[in-house]
């Protein structure tokens, strides 16, 4: 090996991806990392100001009884539950004898789906005072649409990801 | 877990059926008269939920006590979703309740009820493709 050859090895190891790889992203979340500490008391306290003022004009209306929501979040429950066994038992009737594929994420998904969406229509059943079957009806119609809504965002975003896999039902 | 396991499912649905029927037959109790107040809506779904009871029970007793002499098997098929059809109801219930009268501990036998028929839902569906294999 000559001198030119050997300079170029020495000039290709140190510019190797590898190098830039590991570097680059430390570096990256460094700077941010010191902008944060420098720069987000400010933003925290620009924002909390207006937004607690704004909260408490929110609640201030409002005469949300514990055991309501609790009831209300409970049938949310038993909404997403029932959107989870719709989708299990497509799972199951496909294939009885595989394990159930993603069943975490799928549960997260329907039970967060149908807690947000269940809090959500309870907040406008209060806010509009529905009648009470109305109510009942928003809170568990959107419960389990917000389960389905989230099921298919997640199995859209899992497919994104694994190009080759399948939908639900088929393993 | 078979051989009990019929004794909790008969269990649920009769407590859930003799709840709507103490609401249904009892003027004097508090579910009748949150039931009369509520809407035109309250009375049908009193009376679904005590039908789904009811099929709920025949269930538990032709599948399950019988054994094999007796079989209905499209409530078979369906039971996970009668128990989950049976815990929605009476958890429907127990919001109606709180929407009339606020805190009440009137509710809670409704919430458990409801809570049991939800784990008799989710284990009746495993154990009926499950079972198959």
């Amino acid at each position: 090996m000559n001198w030119t050859n050997l300079r170029r090895a020495i000039a290709a190891r140190c510019r190797t991806a590898t190098s830039q790889q590991l570097t680059a992203p430390y570096l990256r979340i460094v700077i941010w990392a010191g902008l944060a500490i420098l720069w987000a008391p400010l933003v925290v306290i620009l924002l909390a100001v207006p937004m607690a003022a704004r909260a408490a004009a929110l609640v201030e209306g409002f005469q949300v009884p514990g055991l309501l929501l609790a009831v209300s979040m409970f049938l949310s429950t038993l909404a997403g539950i029932t959107a989870l066994l719709i989708r299990v038992e497509r799972e199951l009737s496909a294939a009885p004898d595989q394990p159930l594929p993603r069943p975490m994420l799928f549960c997260a998904a329907h039970m967060g789906g149908s807690w947000l969406a269940g809090l959500l229509a309870f907040i406008i059943n209060q806010a509009q005072q529905f009648n009470v079957w109305y109510g009942l009806g928003l809170v568990i119609g959107a419960s389990f649409a917000g389960a389905k809504f989230v099921e298919m965002w997640a199995e859209r975003a899992v497919l994104s990801r694994s190009p080759g896999a399948t939908t639900g039902g088929t393993p | 877990m078979r051989p009990r396991y019929w004794m909790y499912r008969l269990y649920v649905a009769l407590s859930a059926g003799l709840s709507m029927l103490v609401v249904w037959i009892e003027p004097a109790s508090l579910g009748n008269q949150i039931i009369s107040k509520s809407g035109p809506i309250g009375w049908p779904c009193v009376a679904v939920l005590g039908v789904v009871s009811c099929v709920a029970v025949v269930d538990a007793v032709l599948n399950d006590m019988f054994g094999l002499a007796v079989r209905w098997k499209r409530a078979l098929r369906w039971r996970h979703w009668v128990f989950m059809a049976l815990a929605m109801g009476l958890a429907s219930v127990s919001y109606v309740c709180v929407m009339a009268v606020g805190y009440t501990p009137l509710v809670l036998p409704f919430l458990l009820d409801a809570t049991f028929a939800t784990l008799v839902a989710i284990t009746g569906l495993f154990h009926l493709y499950r079972s198959e294999q």
